[in-house]
Order: structure tokens, then sequence, then C-alpha cells
């Protein structure tokens, strides 16, 4: 009765290296009795020489021997165990990583197939008609979101008038700072008068607006 | 082991060997002698005893016949009788919930002495085997407490195979982290802890 926690559970593959490692363990502690008994031998054949008996001291130095090449057998053993305990450990997590592999696949397919790129097109196409629309709308009813694009132009104009006043006044000692290191100084005051200078200067500046007044007339029917 | 346990200046107090009759002082009393073994037991790494104070195993490789023996003390020429040590092991298991009986149907197999708790031991054990990379995993009581070569912290060491399964059917699996296989034979041979 009650709630019981859930218990982790125990797979085939567990199972198959639980037994594994029991052999592995029974292997260990066959090692440590035969260590046992080649203690025991040496402290024998000490006794029996110590008793006068070489014969005896022999046999069990060479049982003892024994004992110790069968150490290294289960030792040679132990190792074939131990390297296919970590073979199989080491196959789970392959299998875990396939498995991850295969999951990511899965959903990035699907993303994708979400996305396919005829989709986008035709979802950017709709966006576009649906602004088209509401710009359509915002004309109708007179007040459109935002400027049209000739106003756009007109603010621009009048940004770089504004700009001028500003501006303009401070860059001019500027431009003479420039000019003043490279010429020979006498000259400079009497010759060249600073009046047509800057008419031609304005004169430049008209045409150039006058340009983009042009360019912006070819813009507006594109754009209504 | 090389340096004996050296017992509590208490341990020579030749009153504390004779059962008080007055309840307060008897309490003391039992108090003083369930620290008494507790230490004597964590010093010595004793994990069960018999109902007459002997010890039963150890985690550390010595004869425990060799020990100093905890209800006697020779140069006072005093013993706890069994009618006191009884009641310090009802003390040390009813009051202080620091001992239990092996089986509690078979009182006489002896109890196991709690100087440190079973949640204490089971934390040690998962605090190794996550440490070690080992959760999810099996592994076998061999490996879990003989081994030489498993990495098992010293705390953990020779740790009684009975105790070990004890923590882990009393703590790891009623938490749901640990599962335990068996071996053909039908014992408890591994356990997977996640």
């Amino acid at each position: 009765m009650g709630q019981q926690p859930s218990t982790p559970k125990i797979t085939a593959q567990d199972r198959a290296i639980f037994q594994l490692k029991q052999q592995r363990d029974k292997l260990k502690e066959y090692q440590r009795r035969l260590t046992f008994v080649i203690d025991k031998q040496t402290n024998l054949a000490r006794q029996a020489l110590k008793n006068n008996q070489p014969d005896r001291a022999k046999f069990y130095l060479r049982s003892k021997k024994q004992q110790e090449s069968t150490i290294v057998k289960t030792c040679e053993q132990l190792d074939n165990l131990e390297g296919l305990i970590g073979t199989i450990e080491f196959k789970l997590i392959e299998k875990d990583v396939i498995y991850g592999l295969e999951q990511g696949n899965k959903v990035l397919k699907k993303l994708n197939n979400e996305m396919k790129i005829e989709k986008i097109d035709k979802i950017l196409d709709d966006l576009e008609d649906e602004k088209l629309k509401v710009d359509e709308i915002g004309d109708a009813l007179g007040m459109g979101s935002g400027l049209s694009k000739s106003e756009e132009i007109e603010v621009d104009e009048e940004f770089e008038k504004l700009d001028q006043e500003v501006n303009g006044i401070k860059e001019q000692p500027k431009k003479d700072d420039v000019v003043v290191p490279d010429l020979p100084e006498a000259p400079q005051v009497g010759i060249l008068p600073d009046a047509p200078r800057q008419s031609l200067e304005e004169a430049q500046k008209q045409e150039e607006e006058e340009n983009k007044d042009k360019q912006a007339q070819t813009y507006e029917p594109i754009a209504s | 082991m090389t340096t004996e346990f050296t017992f509590p200046k208490i341990h020579s107090f030749p009153p504390l060997y004779t059962k008080q009759p007055n309840a307060t002082i008897l309490s003391n009393q039992l108090d003083s002698w369930s620290q008494i073994v507790l230490q004597y037991c964590e010093y010595y790494k004793i994990t069960s005893m018999t109902l007459h104070g002997t010890p039963k195993v150890s985690q550390l490789d010595v004869n425990l016949e060799s020990l100093p023996s905890l209800f006697q003390n020779k140069t006072i020429n005093r013993t706890v009788n069994s009618d006191l040590q009884t009641s310090i092991f009802n003390h040390l298991i009813h009051k202080l919930n620091k001992a239990e009986y092996i089986n509690p149907k078979k009182p006489d197999l002896g109890i196991y002495i709690y100087w440190r708790t079973i949640v204490e031991w089971a934390q040690l054990l998962y605090d190794f085997v996550d440490k070690s990379g080992q959760l999810g995993t099996v592994l076998t009581l061999y490996e879990l407490t003989k081994s030489e070569d498993s990495g098992v912290p010293e705390s953990l060491r020779n740790l009684d195979e009975a105790l070990l399964i004890k923590v882990l059917k009393e703590v790891l699996i009623k938490q749901g982290k640990a599962q335990l296989l068996m071996t053909e034979e039908g014992e408890i041979g591994g356990v997977k802890i996640v």
C-alpha cells in the first residue's frame, strides 16, 4: 500500500555486466586464496628446511611455484573479463550516443520540413500583400501610418537646410584652416577675395538640390 | 591497529559498573555507557556486537579478540553485569536510536551499532558511486566493500555485507535510488544505484 517510489529498472545488459563482474570477483577471491596458500607454503618450506627435510621443502616450493603460475593465469583471465566489461559498457554509451543522434536528426528533419523554401516564399509574399493592404487602407482613410515617400524626401531637404545653417558655418573656417598653411602668406590677403568662392559653392549646392528634386520626382510613381 | 583505544576517565569510575537505583542517575549512567560504546565502536570501526559487548564485525583487519574488553575494567577490577549490559543496549536501541537488532526475531544474533546512522552510510555510499561516475552501472557487493582496486574510500572498505544490504534496502531503495541484483543462488549479489 502507499506510494512506492519507482525503482530503477534492471536491463538485460545490466544482468550481463553483473554476471561478468561476479566472475571477476570470484577470480579476485581465488587470487586472494592462492596468495594465502603461497604464504603458507613458503612458511612450511622454511620450517621443513629447519627440520632438515630438504625434499619436503622442495615439494612445498614446487607447489608454491605452481600456485604462482596459476595466479598469473587468473590475472590474464581477469584482464579478459575486465576488457569485456569495459567493451560492453562502452558499447552501451555508444548506443546512447547513436540514439541521441537519431533523435536530434528526427527533430532537425521535422523542423526543416516546416521550413520549406516555397512555403517561406509564399508566407513572405502574403506578408507583402497584407502590408500593401494596410497601406491602401491607410491612404484611403487619409492618414497613412507615418509619412509618404515624398513627405519623407521633404523632411530630408529640410534637414539638410537646417544642417547647413547649423553646421555649414562651422565647416568653413575649418576649410580655411586646412588651406592656409599650404599657401604662401603674402599673396593671400590681397589677391584672392573670399566672396566669389562662396557664391560658387552655393551655386553647386543648389544644383545638387535640384538634381535631388528631379530624382525624387522620378521615384515617386514607383512608390505610390 | 597500533594504538589502543583510550577509554574516557569515567570508564575507571567504579560506580559506573553498578546499576544505579535512582532513575535520573541511572539515565545519566546509561548515557555515559552509550557514549563509551559508540566511541569504542567508532574507534575500532565495529559495526556489530553481541549482546555481551563482544565485537562481531569490524571494518578493520584486526583480531577482534585482542581488543580491550568494553565492559570489563581490569585496573579497577570491575565488570558490567549482564543486567546492566542489557539496560545499556536497550538504551542505545530504544532511547538513542544508535543501535538495532541484527534480527529482531533473534536478538541473540547481536546488534548493529550505529556510530554512523544507516542514512549516513547510505550518503557515503551514494557520494562514492556518484563521484566515481558509476551511477547507473551495476556494482557487485564485493567490489563495493572488499575489492582493493575499485577505489572505494577508506570509510566504506570492508563494510559488513549484511549492514551494506540493510543500508541499501532501508534507505536507497526506499528513496528509489537503488535496485538489487540477485545471484543465481538467489542471494543479493549486486546493486544498481542511480
